[in-house]
This record gives structure tokens, sequence and C-alpha cells, in this order.
């Protein structure tokens, strides 16, 4: 079942065209990574799937165009983890986590039970259990991206969008992030579609990667095909050896020069 | 786990509602005849039910308590919890600590209504309501309007900021409108200033009882609005994604807002600080969820308006200090007081 269909999306910042003709389809259940430089476009490919910038094209979601979806329509397929969230002051962990819960209830309604443990278990699995009774504005970088993670698996969307999910976590959290994000997708069938920086990483926990560079699609596959020496040196403009262990896919930066373009 | 989603604790609630009463009963109590606690009490429980009592006051001290102090009493509540609702309101919607009631130039427009009503005699009766009134109420409206429109001209999705700075336009307009006819026409402008400094003279329970339909209504909408502001909390962007049509939201908060706004103006003119340091105090005491800031905030600043009055009519007694003068000068160093305290907690 296709969970995403991208047809020739085009997105345009006043006379910058950032991105330029994207089409991709994402299965439900894949793991999707976006990787690509600064700049290339990745964050504005999320935010082109979100509903959240205007587009030319078309992108699909469960069958229905974004633009035809209301936004509480819209909240119960998708859900997404901004790069830097908004953080609200003096509102507790529990309680942002809780937000995530908005598109399941009406305007003036309130949480129920049902609502809350959704929200104990998302604070469990996300190992915030320590943390649940304090400001957000009080946490580390780290753990402000752990509680964004949670609210937005607490809205328990099939669609998951995340922008640089693990950028600021230390390494037992990135594994345990992901970890838990890669168990809702092979218990429950959600799909992933995340932006990466680390390409170890981004190999390692995704089914397919696209490589994105000056808005437009470079290359895509599994890791072994996109994370080659050829590719990061032409698209990165960096120094790196790519190696096998296991059947994953390493990528080391090593000395030298520049390649040139 | 010990956590839970926050509310408003019921004890709050009642201290809130303690304090009302208490403010209420001291401001009932004090003034140029001083009357018991006993007697004011059984006295507005005798009128404010059916059946009766007999509070042993005397003739002059009943009207003194039924005709003078309660409506007066009972109009400083609303306009208290209307200004201090609003301005948490509009400190959600805008997510924007500065923000007051006044803002999107509802102080300008009103202050243009009054003037006009003032330097065209209005006052002097349009059937039912005062006129000057009904001019404040209208020019408050007319400019959060105005606002409203102008704020999708920078910015088609009506940003905060680009609302922010309309409402600063549309302010300095109506303020330059409105000192045009007060310069005009000097003879009036004493009385304009008063109403610019803002004030609770009653003359029995009209003003109250003109305001309090539109007030319990707005009121209500509001005391519901509290987790639609904690979403709002994380930016447009993102309540959007969590499936909040937030213009839509929004909308229907500034209008029931400005509402309690308009009501509290054309009764009172313009007051002051209430509705900035009110929402502020009660969220650095109890908490910054709305679901906590909103109703605690409509008691409490009932509250603190109605002993800001009492001050306001015996400080100088028998002449009166604009009620304005009175909530910035004991609300500010207040607010300071609560800010060292949170800040050492």
């Amino acid at each position: 079942m296709t969970a995403v269909e991208i047809n020739d999306v085009h997105v345009s910042f006043g006379s910058v065209e950032v991105l330029s003709g994207i089409s991709l389809q994402v299965e439900a259940g894949e793991w999707l990574s976006i990787i690509g430089p600064n700049g290339a476009g990745k964050s504005t490919l999320l935010r082109a799937i979100a509903g959240a910038v205007d587009i030319s094209g078309s992108v699909l979601i469960g069958g229905s165009s974004t633009a035809d979806l209301k936004p509480k329509e819209r909240a119960l397929r998708v859900s997404w983890v901004p790069q830097s969230p908004v953080i609200p002051a003096g509102m507790a962990v529990f309680d942002y986590v809780l937000l995530g819960r908005t598109p399941h209830l009406g305007l003036f309604a309130h949480e129920s039970s049902r609502d809350i443990e959704i929200v104990e278990q998302v604070i469990a699995d996300l190992d915030l259990e320590s943390l649940a009774g304090r400001s957000v504005d009080t946490l580390s970088g780290g753990e402000q991206q752990r509680a964004a993670i949670a609210r937005a698996v607490a809205q328990q969307a099939p669609l998951m969008l995340l922008d640089e999910p693990t950028s600021a976590l230390d390494l037992g959290h990135q594994q345990e992030v992901l970890d838990v994000l890669d168990r809702l997708r092979t218990e429950h069938g959600q799909t992933m579609i995340s932006t990466m920086h680390d390409l170890t990483l981004a190999g390692q926990c995704a089914t397919r990667l696209v490589l994105v560079d000056r808005g437009t699609i470079v290359a895509s596959g599994s890791a072994v095909d996109v994370l080659t020496e050829a590719n990061i040196a032409a698209h990165y403009r960096a120094r790196v050896q790519v190696l096998h262990r296991d059947g994953a896919v390493v990528v080391v930066p090593s000395a030298g020069n520049v390649p040139a373009l | 786990m010990s956590a839970h989603p926050v509310r408003v604790k019921p004890l709050w609630l009642a201290g809130g509602v303690v304090f009302v009463l208490a403010c209420s009963l001291l401001a009932l109590m004090i003034g140029p005849t001083g009357i018991s606690p006993w007697g004011v009490l059984v006295e507005s429980f005798d009128r404010l039910t059916p059946g009766s009592i007999d509070s042993g006051l005397s003739r002059t001290e009943r009207s003194i308590v039924w005709n003078l102090r309660l409506p007066r009493v009972a109009l400083g509540l609303c306009v208290g919890a209307a200004l201090a609702t609003s301005g948490a309101t509009f400190q959600g919607v805008f997510r924007n600590p500065l923000a007051d009631p006044y803002l999107l130039g509802v102080a300008a427009g009103g202050g243009l209504g009054a003037t006009l009503g003032f330097v065209y005699g209005w006052g002097d009766g349009l059937g039912l309501f005062d006129g000057v009134q009904v001019a404040a109420f209208i020019g408050c409206l007319v400019s959060v309007a105005l606002t409203w429109t102008m704020g999708a001209l920078s910015d088609r999705t009506r940003s905060t900021t680009s609302l922010i700075l309309a409402g600063v336009a549309v302010a300095s307009f109506f303020t330059a409108v409105q000192t045009y006819f007060q310069q005009r026409d000097t003879e009036d402008i004493r009385q304009i200033y008063n109403w610019f400094l803002g004030g609770l003279t009653t003359s029995g329970w009209d003003d109250t009882l003109q305001i309090v339909p539109v007030l319990t209504v707005c009121l209500v909408v509001l005391m519901l609005a509290g987790r639609p502001l904690d979403v709002l909390s994380v930016g447009d962007e993102e309540a959007q994604m969590l499936g909040f049509k937030v213009g839509q939201v929004r909308v229907v908060l500034v209008v029931f807002g400005a509402l309690l706004t308009a009501s509290a103006v054309a009764v009172s003119g313009l007051i002051a600080f209430v509705g900035l340091i009110v929402p502020h105090a009660v969220r650095l005491v109890f908490g910054s969820s709305f679901k906590v800031v909103l109703p605690l905030s409509m008691l409490f600043g009932a509250g603190f308006l109605a002993l800001c009055d009492l001050a306001a009519r015996t400080v100088l007694s028998p002449a009166e200090v604009p009620i304005g003068v009175i909530t910035a000068f004991f609300g500010a160093p207040f607010f300071v007081f609560i800010l060292r305290t949170a800040a050492h907690r």
C-alpha cells in the first residue's frame, strides 16, 4: 500500500526555487531517510509532505491530496517533529506530550483517561518518566528533542515526519529513540520519513535512502547503493571512506583534499 | 506514574472565590459611613434572595449598601474579571507576555468613541443606553475589526506580529483623530481626561446589568479556551500540524476577548494594568497553563479591581482618585513582590 505519493513537487521562496520537481513514492511500513548537504531542500521536502508550505504539484497521503485535507484530518494521518520545536514556557513534559492528542479531541473537549494512558505509555517508552513533571523549557536540548518525538508518537498518526530527530541526542538515546520508532514501524506498520545528517545512522535505520541536492533527487535506493564515496564526494564535497561491516554501511571521514567538483 | 495533566485545583478556585467575597465585603463596609460586616452580609443576602430578613441596618444604611456600594462593587467585579480574562486570552493568542486587553487598537478606538460621545453630547441619552458608553463600545470593536482586516495586508496568514503591528497603526490613527476632536472642542476636555483615566462612578444598577449578558457569554466561552490556548503556545505552524485551524481558533478567541474589553471600556473607561498584571501574577503563583490562568485571572482580577476601587474612593475622600492610578500604584510593587518570590522558589 502506498503511504505517500509525491508528484512533481516544486517549492519556491520568492524567486528562489528550493525544490525542483520531486517525485517519490513511499510504501506503508517503509523508513525513508532523506539525506543531502545543508540547504539541499531536505527540511522543505518534509514540510511539503506535511502540507506546511505552498507547493505546486501534489502530495497524496493515504490516497488523499494534502490540499484537500482539513488540518484535523491531516493531523490524524501525519505527525511532524520539527528540527527546532517551539518550546512553551512553564509547560510540564507530561502536558507537552499530551498536546499530541489534540487531533483526537474536539476544540473544547478534555482529554480522556485513554488519552492519558497513551501518553503515560509513550513517556515510558521514550525514557522520559523522571522528567514528566519538569517544565520543557528547563530541559537540555536532547531531552527537549525526545519530548517533541514523544508528542508526535502520542499523536498515533500512520505517517511520521522527523526532521533531524537525533541531532541533539547522545549515542545511547539516539539508539533508544530509533529503536522505539523502528518498533512502531515493524509492529504497527507506521511509515517513517526522516531527514538525517549522520549518514551511518541514516543507513542503519532506514529501509531506503534518498539523496537530495539542490532541490532534486540525485540518488535513491539502499544504503549500499546511495552511500558511495563518489556520491558523497560529489554532493557533500566531503572526503570519506565507505566501509562495509556485517551488512552495515559505515561512512568515515578521511584525511586529504576536498575533492573538486 | 505520578504526573497528571494540569488542571485547576478546586482548592485554588475556592481560594479565588473567597478572595472575591472578602474584597467585596471590605468594599461594602468601608466608606464615609462605616457599616458592620454582619449588617452588610445580612442586607445583601436579604436583597439578593427571595424572602425577608431584618439586617438591623437603618434606612439610610440600607440604601447605601443596596443603591450606592453594591452596584459599584458589582461593576468593579465585572470589569476586573473582564479585563483580566481578556488580558490572559490576548497574552495566549499573541504569545506575547506584554499583550494586554487594549492591544489591537482597542484603547484608541474606545477613546475616540467616547470623545465623540462627549463632544456631541450623546451622553444625554440614546433611549435605554448611555450614548458615550455605546460610542466607546462601538469604537473598541471597530478598531479591532480594522486591525484584523489590516493584519492580512502584510501577511495573509495574519501572523501575530503583523496583527500587533496593524494594531499599532490603527491606534496611532485613531489617537490622531481623537486628539483632533478633543482639541477642537476644549470644553469637554476634563470629562474626556477623566474617562481616559478610568473610573467606576455609577448611578445605580444600570451599567452593571447592561454588561452582564455580554460578559457572561464571553466568560463562559473563554473559560473553555484553556486547552486551545495551551495548544497555540507551540506556535502557529506546530499547532496547525496538531490539527488546529489556527486562523479560526484565533478569530474566535479575539472576538470574545475584544467583546469583554469593549464592555469593560464602555462602562469604566481605560483602567490600566489590571489586564496585564493579574494574569502574570496568577501564572507566577499557580503555573502557566491557560487551563489554570484563565479561571483564576477572572476571579483574582475581579477581587483586585473591587479592592482598588475601594482605595480610589476612600484615600482622598470625598474626592475620588482615578482608579487607573490606584491599579498602577499598588499593582506595580505587588507585581515586583510576586516576581521576587517566584524567582526565589
